[in-house]
This record gives structure tokens, sequence and C-alpha cells, in this order.
């Protein structure tokens, strides 16, 4: 395993997508420390100053600096990202194995839940929720929650009909093992892993999710920086402050590329199929 | 080779002529605005008629009495003249003849009573009640020949002209009215230079040209009006060509249009004034130092000059200086020390965290503010806010849609979900005693929504008494005066955190001439050609 890593992390792209996650993740774990100022603090008489010395990536139309508000918003984008994707798989692990495990009607009703949600288009459904629960912090979680929720589901699902009924299983079924030892020491082991993989590749649609509700105006709410209302709030600076743009568009674009790049590794890192490969 | 040159010559006649012979009268002539069109009835019916974009397909559809020009002056439209009697209660208005309504319905005096009763019944008209009330109660419409008619007032009526001139006087046609009932809000006919021909609720209204029109054969074929939420997408459609006018422009765009060859940019000082309102139903705010010292707290001028580039004006008044009655009353400085000052007799002292605390209770209190109705609604909020944090009260923005944004203000007191909000007043008539009166006269009761737009509840007696007595007066300088001292009251009882009068700015290709654009707010095309 240790050594596999090592590998793949000598192949540029991965090593790359890998790299920039980590970049992401204590730009957002550190932001407090590692802002130059205070992202909400405004200074009329120096707002839209083009990039300098001082601001390094300019100032927005309420002269706060960008820079910090660019690495204060990865903090609320992330976390909102991370703990929802969290909270997808706690609803659905226990849907998934529920009905791969036991089957027959269970399986169907929840199966038909799932489907149900998933024939919306996830932004739509998520703006219906955010609209149900209004525009906040906690309703983005939970849109971004209930949005990768069902396809979850059913990954862990399939996944659990592939596991369960492999020999190993059947050999601890035959020693009397009970459902819930089966389901903890033989199927979630051997399905963890293509759950990881999936859920990394899941959080570049969350961020998507997020950002795109936070540029409709129903994410986090000013003066939070938030990448998605950072957009919003300056689009119309395009033609004469283009950087406002700019730096927040590259940082949702930058995250979703390294996410991709890191997912893609985690894939090959963790599918049998490629178990055999020098 | 000859026939060649022949064919090339036919060929690009063929591909130029509708440009050479039908850019005269065939093309539309479109106007992106930032709210849809939805209702055109003059009396406000079920349907609500949005702001500004309604009142400006009317000034199309129909003809008032008396109208405004770009001045903000009076001038006879479908009334040719009229007198004033010596006390002042009884107006008399000799009507233009040969003038009909889009559906054939003559106009004479008797359409012309039927449209101001209409407007002066609250049973037929709900909307835009302060100015026609003083016409209602003991007063009179009357017919004094088919071309005359006598309007009496119970009390003398001082800015009787400006309520006819308002969107809401446009004349409606009887007959349509009658036989459509609710459905002429979507259905309008009146005597104006465009008429009626369809609706797409949300998206466009198009208006085709009344031939038979009293004032000359209209310049366009059609009037589109469309709806283009935003304004980055109207700069664009400008830019390019595919419509003709737009309104609502962020200034940082301003330079940017000016410069292009083929734009002009037509920006006026406006009627309407901005303030964050104080909900005056909650405790902290009845105390009126504490009102002050928010007014202390706010620094305009670079909110003006970094929001607005200078496209608006820091008020002295809590109406625009170009508003009938106008007079300067007051000014607050920016002072941060005499804010904390202010709020230290009132009891409001610094916790350990920096907000202020009184009775264990930390001052905290939500901002409500539509997003892209009010121009540069949520940035001036945002700033507000680091006003605020800086005498120690923490505030929270609550940003709505649009739409929804009026459904939060007009609302029983105990009702009210903000502690304040941005709003801003547009006397549509042009007079500074109607913008007092909607905003700060007393509202007659407390169990249903606000009158007009005292949403604030706020009231003093004072101020009720006065602004009666200068309703009831003709003189202007005496009204000046009435005003002036409601001006003064309501300045300094502060429900208002006080901030600014905008600049309308409206562009348009230079090929479309005579694009006008009033003080308050409305960008008139009735008279634009190219």
């Amino acid at each position: 395993m240790r050594r596999r890593l090592r590998r793949l992390l000598r192949v540029p792209a991965m090593a790359g997508g890998a790299a920039l996650v980590a970049v992401y993740l204590t730009a957002g774990l550190l932001a407090p420390w590692l802002v130059p100022y205070d992202p909400d603090e405004q200074d009329l008489m120096a707002a839209l100053q083009p990039p300098s010395r001082a601001h390094w990536l300019g100032t927005d139309d309420l002269g706060r600096d960008l820079a910090s508000r660019v690495i204060a918003a990865a903090r609320v984008d992330l976390a909102v990202v991370v703990v929802g994707i969290l909270l997808a798989v706690v609803i659905a692990a226990p849907v998934g194995l529920l009905a791969g495990f036991v089957g027959g009607r269970t399986d169907r009703v929840l199966m038909t839940v799932s489907d149900a949600a998933l024939t919306f288009p996830s932004l739509v459904l998520a703006v219906v929720l955010v609209s149900l629960f209004g525009a906040g912090l906690r309703s983005v979680i939970v849109a971004v929650a209930l949005t990768a929720a069902p396809a979850l589901a059913r990954l862990i699902r399939s996944l659990v009909l592939q596991t369960a009924h492999l020999e190993y299983v059947d050999a601890a079924r035959a020693l009397g093992a009970g459902p819930g030892r089966l389901i903890a020491r033989h199927v979630v082991p051997n399905i963890a892993g293509r759950v990881i993989v999936y859920t990394t590749l899941m959080g570049s649609y969350a961020m998507l999710t997020v950002t795109a509700l936070g540029f409709l105006g129903l994410g986090v709410q000013p003066p939070a920086a938030e990448w998605g209302n950072m957009l919003a709030t300056t689009r119309t600076y395009l033609a004469t402050a283009p950087w406002l743009l700019a730096a927040p568009g590259a940082a949702i674009i930058g995250f979703i590329f390294g996410l991709n790049l890191l997912g893609d590794a985690l894939r090959d890192l963790f599918d049998p199929k490629l178990l055999w490969r020098p | 080779m000859k026939t060649r040159l022949a064919i090339a010559v036919i060929v690009a006649a063929t591909l130029l002529w509708p440009y050479a012979a039908g850019a005269q009268t065939d093309r539309p002539l479109v106007y992106a605005q930032n709210v849809p069109v939805t209702a055109m009835d003059t009396a406000g019916t079920t349907i609500g008629t949005v702001y500004p974009a309604g009142y400006e397909a009317m000034f199309l559809i129909y003809d008032n009495l008396v109208a405004f020009n770009d001045k903000m002056e009076l001038v006879p439209q479908l009334a040719t003249e009229w007198t004033v009697s010596q006390d002042g209660r009884t107006w008399t208005f000799r009507l233009r003849r040969n003038v009909t309504f889009h559906d054939g319905t003559p106009f004479n005096a008797d359409a012309a009573i039927f449209h101001l009763q209409r407007q002066i019944d609250p049973q037929t008209n709900r909307a835009n009640r302060p100015l026609w009330d003083p016409l209602g109660g003991a007063g009179t419409v009357r017919k004094i020949d088919d071309f005359t008619i006598a309007i009496t007032t119970e009390k003398p009526y001082g800015p009787l002209l400006n309520t006819l001139a308002h969107g809401s006087g446009g004349v409606v046609s009887p007959t349509a009215v009658r036989r459509l009932g609710e459905g002429f809000a979507r259905a309008p006919v009146g005597t104006g230079p465009y008429a009626f021909e369809r609706l797409e609720t949300g998206t466009e209204l198009v208006l085709r040209r009344n031939d038979a029109y009293w004032g000359g054969r209209p310049a366009y074929s059609r009037v589109v009006m469309r709806h283009v939420p935003d304004p980055t997408t109207r700069i664009a459609l400008l830019q390019s060509g595919q419509v003709d006018v737009i309104n609502l422009i962020p200034p940082e765009n301003v330079a940017q249009l000016q410069g292009h060859p083929n734009i002009d940019v037509i920006t006026r000082p406006a009627l309407r004034t901005f303030g964050f309102a104080f909900n005056l139903n909650r405790r902290q705010f009845q105390d009126v130092r504490v009102r002050q010292a928010f007014n202390y707290a706010v620094n305009r001028g670079p909110v003006i000059k970094a929001i607005f580039k200078d496209f608006a004006t820091p008020i002295d008044s809590p109406i625009s200086p170009n508003a009938v009655g106008y007079v300067p009353v007051g000014t607050y400085p920016y002072d941060v020390d005499r804010a904390r000052t202010l709020l230290g007799e009132a009891g409001w002292r610094p916790g350990p965290d920096g907000v202020l605390r009184k009775d264990g209770q930390a001052f905290e209190i939500t901002l409500l503010t539509p997003i892209g109705l009010l121009p540069k609604d949520i940035e001036v909020t945002q700033a507000f806010q680091n006003f605020l944090r800086v005498i120690g009260v923490r505030a929270t923005i609550n940003r709505v849609e649009p739409a929804a944004f009026w459904d939060f203000l007009r609302v029983p007191p105990d009702r009210l979900q903000w502690d304040m909000v941005l709003f801003g007043f547009n006397p549509s008539n042009g007079d500074g005693g109607y913008h007092l009166t909607s905003l700060f006269e007393s509202n007659p009761t407390r169990t249903g929504p606000p009158k007009v737009w005292n949403f604030t509840w706020y009231s003093n007696p004072r101020v009720d008494q006065l602004l009666g007595q200068a309703d009831a007066t003709v003189d202007a300088a005496r009204r000046r005066q009435l005003l002036g001292e409601v001006a003064r009251i309501v300045w300094n009882d502060a429900p208002y955190v006080w901030l600014y009068a905008e600049n309308v700015i409206v562009a348009k290709r230079k090929e479309v001439k005579n694009v006008e654009v009033l003080p308050v707010i409305f960008t008139i095309l009735r008279n634009a050609r190219p």
C-alpha cells in the first residue's frame, strides 16, 4: 500500500493534485493567521485598487483586501464542502448498506426515494432546499448533503451487492456471523476505499453547488467572504476592475482541478483492477 | 464582366435594402428594464404594479390631464387649459377635443370624470392613497359641458396638478374598464401614443403605434419593454445594439459607456432619497439618542464616492433638494465620538468583545435589504454594517429577493421581521409633501399594514397636524414653510439613518432621440424618435 502510494505520487499530475488540495486545505485551516488584513475591514477611500504591493490581489468595491477575502472564503467554502459531504456519507451509508444487505422491499422503497431525488438536477434541488430552510451556511450544508446523498447511497448499495455474496462473506455467514458483524467486519472494510474515492470526486461537484448557491445569493450571507457571492457582487466590474472576478474565479477552478486530479489518483490507488499492474 | 457587376450590385442592394428602407419606421424601440411590467392599471388592483416599469409603460399607453415635462414643469396634455378659483378649492379644466381611446371610445368630460372618480374612490383604487384622498371626502368632480370639467376639493389641495400628472393620473377608457374589470390591468386601453398589444408576464410588454394619436403619428411601429434583471446583461445588450435604451446602470459602468461611440449616458439628480429605516417598535430604537447616534456613525462622503462614483448627493432633509417644498434642515456630520457619547447616555456600554450592552443585552440587530432592487443596495448595507461595527453594534444582513421585499414592509407592526431596512422613496408626483406624508404621517390603525410606507410606525401628532395644514395650503411659500417645519422635526426625530439622494442613470443608443428621463426615475419614451 505504502509502496503504491509512493509510486503514485511520482506521477506528476497526481502529486500536483494532492499538493493543490493540500494548499487549499492549509489555506482553509490557517485562514485566520494567513490573511494579511481583516477580510471584513473596509476602507472606502481605498476601494477598487488594482493589485499592488500592499494589496497583492487589489481591493474590492468596499475597499476590502481581496487576497484576504479569497483566503477567508477558502475556509468557508471548504468547510461547507467537507461537512456537507460527511453529512451525505452519514445519510447515505445506512441507506445504502440497508438496501444492499437486506434487499427486497426495503431495497425497493429506499431506492425509489433516492431515485426520486436523483430526478432533480442537483442545483435545482439545492435551490429548492435552501429556499425552504432560508439562506445561510447551515442550509447550504444541508443542501450539499441532500443533493450528494442519493447518488452516494446508490453507489454504496451496488458495492454492498457486489461484496455481500463473495465467498468469504458467505463463509463468515456460514460460521454464524450476524448481519451486524458481517457488515462491520466484512462488507464495510471492503467498500470503504471506493466510497472514499467517490466522495473525493463528489467534492468538486459540491464546491460547484456551494459557489453557485453563493452566486445566486442563497448561500453564505455578506459580508462573509465566499467565492460564489464574491463573484456575484462584483460581476458588474468585469469591464472596469476584472481582478475582482479573476481572484475568486481562479480559486474555484484551482480547487476543482486539484480535487479531480487527486480523485483520479485515489481511484487508481483503490481500484482492485489496477492492483496487479506494475 | 458587366453582367457579373450588375448581379453584384443587385445582390448588394437586396441585402442592404432593409436597412435603407426599413430603418425609418419598422424597427421597434426596445427598452431593457431592471424590473418587469406586471400590471398597467392606474388604479392599483390586486395585481401590483412594479415600480418603475409599470408606470413607464402607463406613460406610453395613457395620457394624463396634465403632464410633467423633463424639467418637472406641468404642461397641458388631455386638458388644454385650467383655472383655479380664489378660495383654491375649485379647479376648472378645458379638455382636448377629437381624442379617442385605442378602443374607439371618444374622450370627453364623461370619460375624464369616470377616470377621476375611479381614482378617488378607495373602493376602486387602493394605490397612491395620499395623492387621491384629498380629492375625496366632500369633494366633487362635475361636468360643466362636454369638454369642461370642474374639480372641487373639500379643503384647498396645493399639489392637485401634481396628482393629475402622476403615473396614476393616466386616463382610462371607461368602456374597457367596465368590460374587463380586473383584467383591465393586463389589457389596458388609453389614449396615449402607443397601444397595448401583448404582455408576456415577467418577460416583455409589446406596445404598438397608435396611428390616430392626437399629438401626431408616433415614431416607432412598436415599443418593446423587456425585463433584463442583470445590469451587465443590459449593458451588453445596449453595446451590441440589441436594445436601444436601458435603465438602472451601476455607477461603475458609466465611464465605460461614455467611452462608447454610439451610446449616450443620461444622468439626472433624482427625487428618491435613501436611508436605513428604524423599526421603531423595537425597544432599543425608541430612544432618540440611539437613532441620532446611528446617524452620526455613518460617513456619507466615502460611501457616495466609492460606491456611487459621486452619482449621488448626501441629503440635508428627508426629501430631495429637487422636490417641491424642499428646505435644508440639518446635517449629521461623521462623528464617532459623538455617536459613542449619545449611546453611552442612552445606557449602552461596550462589553469585553467591544459590542455594546445594556441590562445584559448585547446590541445586535438585523439589516434587511433587497438584492438588485435599489441602487447598490447590498454594497451600501455592508458599508453601513461596518459603520455600526465601529460603534459597537453587531448587525447581521438579511437580503431578500426584490419581489419579496415589499411584503416585509407592508405588514402590521407586530409582524415586522427586521430591525432596520434600506429604503428609498420617490415622490413620483414631484411633491415633497407627498413624500413626507407617505413616510411619516401616523398610520390610522396598528392592526393592519401601514397606510402608505410608514413602516417604521413613526408617529408624531405635531407632524400630522402640520402635514394636514400643508396639504390644505395652495400658496407655495406658506406650504414650503410648513413642509420645512415637518422636515426639521422628522430629521431630528431620526426615524431613519439619512443617507443620500441618487442620480438616475439611463443610457441609450445615439440614434434614438428625445428620450426623457424625469427626476422621478421614470424614463419616458413617448416622444422618442430615430
